[in-house]
């Protein structure tokens, strides 16, 4: 009797081993929508923080034409900076899987079709600089790492889809081992993401996005 | 009480020989494909050497399986790991990323390198022929370095 219930026990062991080894991409696919849901309620909120900072916003309107709205975007990028200026990982962790949902649900208008081939690959590229920092909550070195890379996809999708917002593009030659790395920010004061408090105000203004 | 250990053996005697029939991937392939990396830029044999040794097993579509990987549960654990690890990076099809994504690989490479965090530890427990030298660190280093700033 015992052994029987030992061997049905030992069965299911192993059944549900074979179950998790192939039930992975099932899995993932789940996760997704839920964070897609969890996104919309992110652009709502984002509504009401750009009316409380509308004063930091250019008057002056960029010449060229919108080829996209890129605030969701924008708004989790700079929020995923302000918790890294911070040296807070998890917090910066939380606004790059906001921001990993922004850039799937982007659309781009009215592109050429060599331009929208390279949103599409800046997109692709970005989102995989985003899942890592999402992923890395307890190593903020390596979140750094992945800002590198995802600001300089962030700084070539506003030179093709445009922003009416006033930007800047800071650089600071000690961050990344000392290459020398970029961001982009809403305000012509330097917040250094990559030193954190520990210099905080490395670097400065290379370029004013207009 | 020795009953109860008894079966409780038994029990696990089952479970052992149960999963070793679970289905397992074979992360290996005929020929090399036209997407690896060595067809993509001129790879130096050194260099070749060097990535096939310390890092094809996990990150290419050739793994040169080790013998406990016939034994479950290591081979579900492994299967897993190299399912992941080539998501992340796979030399064998580097040629088919964008330009942009090789730029970032090739950056995460160096840096991954030159901070001594690949290849893991874990690895190198079972494989001590993948550790990096001083001089093979150089050599990759110099390498990727060199095709980032062309």
């Amino acid at each position: 009797m015992n052994i029987k219930r030992i061997s049905v026990f030992s069965l299911a062991v192993s059944g549900s081993l074979f179950l998790a080894s192939c039930g992975n991409s099932s899995n993932t696919e789940n996760h997704n929508d839920m964070s897609h849901e969890h996104h919309e309620g992110m652009e709502h909120d984002h509504g009401s923080h750009q009316d409380s900072e509308s004063n930091e916003r250019s008057v002056s309107s960029n010449s060229g034409e919108l080829k996209g709205d890129l605030t969701s975007i924008m708004s989790s990028y700079f929020s995923l900076n302000e918790s890294l200026v911070k040296d807070n990982a998890s917090s910066a962790a939380k606004s790059s899987e906001n921001l990993v949902e922004a850039l799937k649900v982007f659309k781009a208008e009215g592109l050429t079709e060599e331009a929208q081939n390279e949103v599409s690959e800046i997109q692709e590229s970005a989102i995989e600089n985003a899942e890592h920092i999402a992923a890395n909550s307890d190593n903020i070195e390596h979140q750094r790492e992945h800002l590198v890379s995802l600001s300089i996809d962030i700084k070539d999708l506003i030179a093709i889809i445009g922003t009416t917002q006033k930007l800047y593009e800071d650089y600071c030659p000690m961050a990344n081992n000392n290459e020398g790395a970029i961001w982009i920010s809403q305000t012509k004061e330097i917040n250094n993401p990559y030193m954190g408090s520990n210099m905080p105000t490395c670097g400065k203004v290379k370029r004013v996005i207009e | 009480m020795k009953k109860i250990l008894k079966r409780t053996l038994v029990g696990l005697l089952v479970v052992l020989v149960g999963i070793q029939f679970i289905p397992t991937d074979t992360n290996q392939q005929d020929g090399i494909p036209e997407t690896d990396i060595r067809y993509v830029y001129g790879v130096p044999e050194k260099v070749l050497k060097v990535l096939e040794t310390s890092c094809y097993d996990c990150h290419s579509n050739n793994t040169n399986y080790p013998w406990y990987s016939k034994v479950q549960p290591v081979r579900l654990l492994m299967d897993k790991h190299i399912r992941e690890r080539k998501k992340e990076l796979n030399f064998s099809e580097f040629g088919s990323y964008s330009e942009r994504r090789k730029r970032n690989k090739m950056r995460a490479i160096t840096e991954q390198i030159e901070k001594s965090k690949m290849p893991l530890p874990s690895y190198l427990l079972m494989h001590e022929e993948a550790k990096l030298s001083k001089t093979d660190k150089e050599i990759l280093d110099n390498f990727f370095n060199d095709i980032r700033k062309e």
